[in-house]
């Protein structure tokens, strides 16, 4: 067996919305350079743990962690550390595909503007250029850079905001339900980009979606009631799952 | 098992199942009814064996299509997957095993011909791989992994009856060389039975794989155990 | 059968009927009461327009004008004894300080058309009650006829600031005023409600405190204008020695009463912007500021203005607080500074309604006809905006 290696090592991670505690010590590795899916019914907190390794439960009041995140070994809740940061190193796509009404262009250079990683001119234009073609959305953008964003197409948008999320060169991308607005083509388009994408980045994605699940992550966790029930191989746990909860869920007996 | 959230899919893949077990009940007459015709000379059950090997060949396409269906339509996962998974795989056993019946009854057909066969120690064969393909049936109905263990494990009893028979015909036809016609027949019908008896332990096989999602084809008995039980991870 | 039963529910029963009658009437209610309402509008307007536009016209005579030394000292003398007492006498007491301003002047004459007092103005405009005596209105007839009389259009309403003559006042110093005032108004009220409205949206931590604030601010937005009035009194005039009837003093108590209103239409705009651009500028490893500032606020601006025109719309037409703070007054000088005394558009209109000669009765209407044009075209800009915020995102 190959050794892997990991990129974010999560122990006994437990997460309180005020009183109530939404995930009850959670323990998992995620490999990287490999596409890890979340998978459990509504509300299991799946969500919830994603955006711990972005700190973006941090703006949600009330909402404390505990336990230990460690990205490469670096604990991302230490008190020393910057979330703005953070966020360039573990960057993020969601469910609606969010562009800002700004060009095509505006969007891709905003992020590496904010971080001052090139200034404005030729090297900017080579980023969003490397950028929007990594996110293999170049082809049907590179006449229109001007135009605004919010007029392209939802897996367009979505494309164009991965691209986003990969101009600023993360280590991590996490996408929360990335695919739940988009038609089967689109999706197809996101998934087969995930794949490419897994060469540089570990991915991390929430899905409703049990075949995209299987269809596009290497490693598969299954969260119930914020715990979590099993993670594992994405082959192993769709065919040969070992926890009944997990058996339940996939092959759709839910009771 | 908690129910399926989608009724429909439930009952198709009840549907499924127990239209394998009537296919697998179907094969078990077959058997079991050529081998009385051979034993009784009986030309008329031969043919009525060799018809009905239609029934089973049409239960064949009809449980494939229906794998087919269930697989592009409704996407299984985990013990769903296996079951269809299974099921298609002792679909092509059961057939395969209606074929060696029929090739059976077809000796019986003939077997007149032949007034000087010795077929005792045939009857005993047949006794043994009917069993081994009742109970790997009735390890697939209920699911029973033992029961599927047992039946691989009795396979070695089967071959060793086999051998011994072979021998036995040889020896006839060593003695006698106008046995020789009748020894190729019971040498063809021993085969057929022996044949029978390696797809029952096909079937057992995959039951393991479908209650357990191991694959113990081509691994010991004594590592297929431990991985029943748990004992041994898969990797 | 299921086709007879189909049959019957698709035709109608006594219920059914019912049911649509009470539709029917209900919708009628709803138009009786548009129809109410657009009516008392058209009302307003006819009875408002009627009245006001005679206004805009103004009786002028012709008349020959010697200026000598004598006239600096009675200006009588520099009319004939006739057009003495027809031409206004507010124009007449000009002459000796017009004089002193072109000395080049005295010696010569001149033929001009000049404003004739108001009961003339009002006897050509048929009005009742024109109070011109019957000798006069021989002679005023006998003048049309001639020429040397006519109704023009009226400059002085719109050049000129209050006066006790009718023929005399204008709008000019009260339309300083008022721009004066609502300038001094936007910038108070604007930059300190939407930084208000940003830092509460945005920033502050939602617990008691910020609670109770938000509950305080829409509370604000209710209360009666006169009492912001009294508290500019006290705080501006009393405590803090801002001159009374000052535009500095209507200004800042005017951005009290406004503040509410643009801090409440800003959390509104504010909120407006969906959750998802946050998140997506915070994903990227956006701060707080960058966020708020290169993404919420320009999807916000457009509201923010409307809500900032609307504010300022209504302050502009506000009369009550200013009452307080003494600029209800006759100001007939356009302020030069923001310290001076000063008056405002309706605080004008208020007093030329207080009048007890009747010409200015049209001078009111005509007052409110350009408030009510002012305040329309703010709401037309404030419209044309939230129209142009309408892209999606």
């Amino acid at each position: 067996m190959k050794t892997k290696k990991n990129k974010l090592t999560v122990r006994n991670l437990k997460l309180w919305y005020g009183e109530s505690e939404a995930l009850h010590g959670i323990d998992l590795d995620i490999v990287s350079g490999k596409v890890t899916s979340l998978i459990g019914p509504s509300g299991c907190g799946k969500s919830t743990f994603l955006r711990c390794f972005n700190r973006m439960n941090d703006r949600i009041p009330n909402c404390r962690v505990e336990g230990e995140v460690l990205l490469e070994g670096h604990d991302i809740y230490a008190p020393d550390v910057d979330v703005v940061q953070l966020r360039s190193h573990v960057g993020m796509v969601f469910q609606k595909p969010n562009p800002f009404p700004k060009s095509i262009y505006e969007n891709i250079a905003y992020a590496p503007r904010i971080h001052g990683m090139v200034d404005d001119g030729d090297d900017m234009d080579e980023l969003v250029e490397t950028a929007l073609k990594r996110a293999s959305i170049w082809d049907e953008v590179k006449d229109k850079l001007q135009q605004p964003g919010t007029a392209l197409s939802g897996g367009q948008q979505q494309r164009l905001c991965i691209a986003r999320t990969i101009a600023v060169q993360p280590d991590v991308i996490l996408m929360d339900e990335p695919c739940s607005a988009l038609d089967p083509i689109a999706t197809a388009k996101i998934e087969e980009l995930m794949d490419e994408l897994k060469e540089d980045y570990t991915i991390v994605i929430v899905t409703h979606n049990m075949q995209q699940a299987a269809r596009a992550s290497d490693y598969t966790a299954y969260f119930y009631l914020g715990d979590l029930i099993e993670y594992g191989e994405t082959q192993k746990v769709f065919t040969t799952p070992r926890d009944q909860r997990t058996e339940d869920y996939i092959t759709g007996r839910f009771g | 098992m908690n129910q399926h959230t989608f009724k429909r899919f439930e009952d198709e893949l009840n549907l499924l199942k127990s239209k394998t077990v009537s296919m697998g009940g179907l094969v078990e007459k077959a058997v079991r009814r050529s081998m009385k015709a051979l034993m009784n000379y009986d030309q008329k059950r031969a043919t009525k064996v060799i018809e009905r090997d239609r029934a089973i060949n049409a239960l064949e396409v009809e449980i494939d299509e229906m794998t087919r269906s269930l697989l592009a339509l409704r996407q299984p996962a985990a013990s769903d997957l296996r079951l269809v998974i299974a099921t298609i795989k002792i679909v092509t056993d059961l057939e395969r095993c209606g074929d060696l019946a029929e090739g059976i009854a077809e000796y019986a057909l003939k077997v007149h011909e032949h007034p000087h066969a010795h077929m005792d120690s045939l009857e005993v064969l047949s006794d043994r791989v009917l069993q081994q393909v009742k109970s790997a049936l009735d390890a697939f109905t209920y699911d029973d992994v033992n029961a599927a263990l047992q039946t691989i494990e009795n396979d070695k009893r089967i071959n060793k009856q086999y051998k011994a028979i072979e021998r036995e015909n040889l020896t006839y036809m060593l003695e006698d060389p106008r046995y020789i016609s009748s020894g190729m027949m019971v040498a063809a019908i021993s085969k057929n039975l022996e044949r029978i008896g390696d797809h029952a332990v096909n079937i057992s096989e995959m039951v393991i794989y479908k209650v357990k999602g191991h694959d113990v084809r081509h691994v010991d008995h004594a590592t297929a155990e431990r991985l029943v039980s748990g004992e041994l991870d898969a990797e | 059968m299921a086709e007879l039963m189909l049959k019957s529910a698709l035709q109608s029963d006594a219920r059914k009927r019912r049911r649509n009658r009470a539709d029917r009437r209900f919708k009628w209610y709803g138009f009786t009461a548009l129809v109410l309402a657009m009516a008392f509008l058209v009302f307003f307007f006819i009875d408002i327009i009627g009245k006001g536009l005679p206004a805009f016209q103004q009786a002028e005579m012709l008349v020959q004008v010697s200026y000598s030394e004598a006239v600096k000292d009675n200006y009588n003398l520099a009319l004939d004894k006739i057009s003495r007492k027809l031409v206004s006498r507010s124009w007449l007491r000009t002459i000796p300080m017009m004089l002193e301003d072109h000395p080049e002047l005295v010696g010569t004459t001149s033929e001009e058309w000049v404003v004739t007092d108001y009961h003339i103005d009002q006897f050509l405009k048929g009005h009742e009650g024109h109070g011109l005596i019957e000798k006069d209105q021989k002679l005023v007839e006998k003048l049309c006829e001639e020429g040397k009389i006519k109704l023009a259009f009226n400059s002085g309403f719109f050049t000129h600031g209050d006066s006790k003559m009718p023929e005399n006042a204008g709008i000019l110093a009260s339309a300083i005023g008022s721009v004066l005032v609502l300038l001094l108004t936007m910038l108070v009220a604007v930059p300190i409600g939407v930084m208000t409205a940003i830092y509460l949206e945005e920033f502050a931590p939602d617990n008691r405190f910020t609670q109770l604030i938000e509950v305080n601010i829409n509370n604000l937005a209710a209360i009666p204008s006169i009492l912001y009035g009294l508290l500019g009194l006290a705080i501006f005039i009393n405590f803090m020695g801002v001159p009374r009837s000052s535009a500095l003093a209507g200004g800042l108590t005017l951005a009290l009463m406004t503040l509410p209103i643009i801090i409440i239409a800003t959390r509104a705009a504010l909120r407006a912007v969906p959750e998802t651009i946050r998140e997506a500028a915070y994903g990227l490893g956006a701060s707080n500021l960058q966020t708020v500032w290169d993404h919420v606020l320009p999807l916000a601006k457009p509201g923010i203005l409307t809500g900032a025109i609307i504010g300022l719309a209504q302050a502009m037409g506000e009369t009550a607080p200013l009452l307080i703070v003494g600029m209800m007054a006759y100001i007939p000088e356009a302020p030069h500074s923001i310290l001076e005394a000063t008056t405002v558009l309706p605080a004008q209109v208020y007093t030329w309604s207080g009048e007890s000669i009747r010409a200015f009765e049209e001078r009111t209407a005509a007052g409110i006809m350009v408030l009510l044009a002012v305040l329309l075209s703010m709401n037309a800009l404030a419209v044309r905006l939230r129209n142009r915020s309408e892209t999606n995102w």
